[in-house]
């Protein structure tokens, strides 16, 4: 019994020491000639490649601010530094993170995770510790009806984004009628279906199917049927990569010809258009500003030479989410300068920064930034694009776009 | 196996310091010992369970999420305050597993674990599919509180308790009853054990108390979504803990779920893309090495000395 | 219409049926509940995907490829790893299959990325009208196939020595032993046959739907309705459960919609254990 008992307190206490040596190994706090940001991304997880290019955006925008020097208050000049933490694409993992950056690593502000699933409780964390968190991925309508006041969003809600293409067709002539919606069951695809029938209905289309479905459904055959049996002229679909790939796949499948196919995300990433190949044409997604938008700002000069270097480096366009991005950066550096915060930021100066934010108003090279009481920047302007012989183009409004629009979308059997 | 008065010491002056703990450490530790909790919780609760009936439930987090989703639509829809709406929640998981248990316990083994399964999942798919109730696949928002310290101490007390009852499962005779129908439960139906009985008491037992660990999940984490409260990866989770600690033992769950929690925390560090690998082969290498877990390897090196 | 959706669930469930029938075969031989089943099913859509994408082999072609490398690759696992928990409580090798399959998915996972994949051939989608009905060719064909896969795997137990051996050790392994057949030798090969018929259906799955790492849960997850429906161990009850999801989630899904499919089905199949664990045919194995 003796050695049971001396195994049992060894045990024991082999994790006391662990637990004890862990604990005494946090970092000391440092006096800082920067600016320290956290982000808690996704490098693993569903969401590993979109997180992987948000991180593009944020290194991008760090690397031109550093290249100026870095965010220069009062005279002098602070580089920036991100600091990333994996969150596996999980909501817990990114609360657990972004508290770990707020009070082991003591940065200044966070850039947001990847997703609304994310964003939703973390954004719980900085409104506590009143950190400012800036994002541009998660812009579903709960996260924003919290009256937080540190969460802001470079994006439009979700479920305004849709607006773009209602008001597209709204112009046309002759003007389609009738419009289904579909979306898998997640906060983000709800809340763009929510946004495709509250568009149609204002803009006068007659909705004649809607339906949402749980997000593991990986034949989407029967719904696509019956919608197929109430002939929509314009097929609206909540949407992420993968589900905008397999409606089109499976709409093939059963000879399904709306005119016009329009997805909320993911007809502009990389995979859609390679996996598909022929399949992806004529396919459109709503966005922000696209390449012959007029704006300009200091860091990088205008639009056009934001997209430029942006695909210089990354070899990739800035979709929405990295525009966004970028706008977030900007305006972050611009209530900096304006407010003429010093690094390290405490709270008293956070509450400052965040004063700021809320009154911001400046044009950026990515888009105009202006954040409502909520947090959400309604100076975003919302343009098309299509996919056109494989690639993305714009085709609205018509000053920024690359190309007309293609509709009604050829018939499969014709194409 | 009655406890020796060195055992008893231990553990107290380890609650002393789990008690004090959240006076001096920061958020992100709090967060994380909390954590630990929840899972040597989650994993205790199973243990109740499939440790000392050899039942096996690969949808115990069903339990949990009826414990989170409860408490989240109580507080939400009718403005409960936390700790009644966590009650009625976690009454309501085990009553439900008392329920759900009179037909499926008559299934043995396999089968039992995929009925549970079934369960589990049709379980999510309402919780999704009733959104006016429940909020679907737009997720739930609780009520926000912030006060860490209380988190902590609710885990903490909750895994003392089930602690408490793996104590008295180990040594009351009810629970000589349950592991008697774990190694045979013919034979000790024969003896007359009423064997529905007791199983049915661990089940309520064991699902109540996940009910409790889901009820306080959902108001630390202040928003829910179907897709992570009854994620079946929740059930994996614990059943690994439990057996790599040693189930059917009072330790195993706390030092399998410490161990792997940790073990996690620190390799996703380092080796962020393969550290589920390495888990994979811990799970591998416990059942074919160590298949009465950690707790069991302890014991042979005690009794070979 | 409804004719339209009967089609659909029948050539669904001609692949759903694929993709569990392998499972059946493995519980009803070796009684063990394979959780890698899914992860079989994932690298046969790989293997057809990769050979589609770097070197242009039509999927059907790619079928017999799925077929050795999961063959070769069961028959190891099996060998060297299950075989040493064969005579061990459930619970083990559901906890070893468990731990196998997290490392075969995220080894995937890293070599792979978590990108979503599509097989997706020039004629893909195209389909032909037969009186109101649009049929879609690829998936008519992979159903065929299906369907022939299984009638080969069935004809193999019942007229080759080899799958005579097999059930023989199902029913009586003492019994077989006695009569010169070596248990263990036959676990391996009933492995091995079960893993590569799942590697087949991975590859007809990867023609109508994405391929990625992780998708072997939901589909195991289906599996387990059809074996438990079919009854577990019985090769034509899989194919009879496989055409009832099919049909059962295409009519629900077109009247009650997707959300309560998914109930539906997940209750249905918990009903059958209650009621009927041996399953529809009253074939299956019970404990």
């Amino acid at each position: 019994m003796k050695r049971e008992k001396g195994n049992s307190v060894f045990l024991v206490v082999g994790f006391v020491t662990i637990f004890t040596f862990l604990a005494l190994s946090a970092p000391a706090y440092a006096q800082r000639e920067k600016f320290v940001i956290g982000s808690a991304i996704a490098h693993t997880g569903k969401f590993a490649r979109e997180g992987a290019n948000l991180k593009k955006a944020y290194d991008l925008w760090a690397q031109m601010v550093n290249g100026q020097g870095g965010i220069e208050v009062k005279g002098k000049k602070y580089p920036v530094e991100i600091i990333y933490y994996d969150d596996k694409s999980d909501p817990q993992t990114t609360t657990r993170l972004v508290e770990k950056l707020i009070t082991e690593d003591k940065v200044d502000l966070i850039f947001g995770p990847f997703s609304s699933d994310c964003v939703g409780p973390s954004s719980t964390i900085t409104e506590k510790y009143k950190v400012p968190m800036i994002e541009s991925a998660g812009n579903a309508t709960p996260i924003f009806q919290r009256g937080f006041k540190y969460l802001f969003c470079t994006l439009l809600l979700a479920e305004d984004q849709p607006q773009a293409f209602m008001r597209m067709f709204a112009q046309m002539s002759p003007k389609p009628k009738t419009v289904a919606v579909i979306a898998p069951k997640s906060p983000f695809y709800l809340s763009s279906a929510k946004g495709f029938k509250k568009y149609a209905e204002k803009y006068g289309f007659e909705v004649v199917h809607e339906e949402t479905y749980p997000a593991e459904m990986e034949d989407i055959t029967p719904i696509l049927q019956k919608v197929k049996a109430k002939n929509p002229e314009i097929l609206c679909v909540g949407s992420h990569t993968l589900v905008a790939m397999m409606i089109m796949k499976q709409s093939k499948e059963i000879d399904f010809n709306p005119r016009a196919y329009c997805f909320s995300f993911g007809v502009r990433t990389p995979e859609f258009s390679k996996e598909l190949g022929k399949d992806a044409e004529y396919a459109m997604e709503y966005s922000y500003i696209s390449l012959k938008a007029p704006f300009k700002d200091s860091l990088y000069g205008t639009t056009r030479q934001f997209f430029e270097t942006f695909k210089k480096k990354y070899g990739i366009e800035p979709d929405g989410t990295l525009q966004g991005a970028t706008v977030g950066g900007i305006a972050v550096q611009v209530a900096i300068q304006k407010a003429g915060l010093t690094p390290p930021l405490t709270e008293e100066k956070r509450i400052k920064l965040r004063d700021e934010l809320s009154k911001l108003d400046i044009v950026t090279s990515a888009g105009p930034v202006r954040f409502d009481p909520t947090g959400i920047n309604v100076a975003n302007p919302l343009s098309i694009f299509q996919i056109q012989k494989g690639v993305p183009v714009c085709v609205d409004p018509k000053d920024w776009s690359e190309a007309s629009l293609i509709y009604p979308a050829p018939k499969w059997k014709s194409r | 196996m009655k406890i020796s008065s060195a055992k008893l010491g231990v553990s107290l002056v380890l609650i002393a310091l789990a008690a004090v703990v959240p006076l001096g450490v920061s958020g992100y530790w709090l967060r994380l010992f909390t954590f630990i909790f929840m899972w040597i919780g989650l994993a205790g609760s199973l243990n109740l369970l499939t440790g000392y009936t050899g039942y096996l439930d690969f949808g115990h987090v069903a339990f949990f999420g009826i414990g989170a989703y409860g408490t989240g639509v109580l507080m939400v829809k009718l403005g409960m305050p936390f700790f009644p709406a966590m009650f009625i929640s976690a009454i309501l998981a085990g009553l439900l597993a008392v329920i759900v248990g009179i037909p499926t316990m008559r299934l043995r083994g396999a089968y039992f674990a995929i009925a549970m399964l079934a369960f589990a999942e049709a379980v999510k798919q309402a919780v999704l599919e009733f959104d006016g109730l429940t909020g679907g696949g737009n997720g739930l928002s609780l009520p926000i509180y912030t006060n860490y310290q209380f988190f902590y101490y609710a885990m903490l007390g909750t895994v003392l308790l089930i602690i408490g009852a793996t104590y008295w499962f180990e040594n009351s005779k009810f629970g000589k009853g349950l592991m008697a129908i774990r190694e045979a439960e013919l034979a000790a139906e024969v003896s007359g054990v009423n064997t529905l009985y007791c199983k049915l008491i661990a089940f309520g037992v064991s699902a109540f108390l996940a009910g409790i660990i889901g009820g306080i999940y959902a108001y630390w984490m202040t928003f829910l979504y179907p897709g992570d409260a009854f994620s079946i990866l929740i059930t994996m989770r614990m059943i690994i803990m439990a057996f790599l600690g040693g189930a059917g033992t009072l330790l195993g769950p706390i030092i399998g779920a410490t161990f792997l929690a940790t073990i996690e925390e620190i390799l996703w560090a380092e080796f962020k893309y393969s550290y589920l690998i390495i888990v994979g082969f811990i799970v591998v290498f416990v059942v074919l090495v160590l298949p009465r877990g950690l707790v069991g390897l302890v014991r042979q090196k005690a009794r070979n000395r | 219409m409804l004719l339209q959706v009967l089609l659909n669930g029948v050539l669904i469930g001609g692949i759903y049926a694929a993709c569990a029938v392998g499972f059946s075969l493995i519980f009803g031989v070796l009684r063990i509940i394979n959780i890698v089943h899914g992860e079989f099913l994932m690298l046969g859509a790989f293997i057809t995907y990769w050979l589609f994408k770097l070197y242009g082999i039509d999927p059907f072609f790619s079928i017999p490829f799925s077929f050795a490398v999961l063959w070769i690759l069961g028959y190891l696992l099996q060998k060297y790893v299950i075989n040493r928990i064969i005579e061990a409580p459930e619970i083990m090798s559901l906890l070893l299959t468990f731990g196998l399959s997290l490392i075969i998915a995220n080894l995937a996972l890293i070599a792979w990325k978590g990108d979503y994949r599509l097989v997706n051939p020039e004629y893909a989608g195209a389909n032909f009208r037969l009186a109101s009905l649009t049929v879609p060719y690829t998936r008519l064909a992979t159903s065929v196939f299906a369907f022939a896969a299984m009638a080969g795997l069935y004809l193999f137990l019942k007229h080759t020595d080899l799958g005579r051996a097999i059930k023989a050790t199902s029913q009586n392994k003492d019994g077989a032993r006695l009569q010169g057949v070596r248990p263990a030798t036959i676990y391996s090969v009933t492995f091995a046959l079960g893993a590569a018929v799942t590697g087949i259906a991975g590859s007809l799955l990867s023609m109508s739907f994405s391929v990625f790492p992780s998708m072997g849960g939901d589909y195991l997850l289906f599996s387990f309705f059809i074996v438990v429906l079919g009854g577990m161990g019985h090769i034509p009850g899989a194919l009879t459960g496989g055409l009832i999801l099919g049909i059962l989630q295409s009519l629900s899904t077109n009247f009650l919609g997707a959300g309560m499919t998914y109930i539906l089905i997940f209750v249905l199949l918990y009903i059958v254990l209650i009621v009927r664990p041996a399953g529809i045919f009253g074939k299956g194995l019970v404990e």
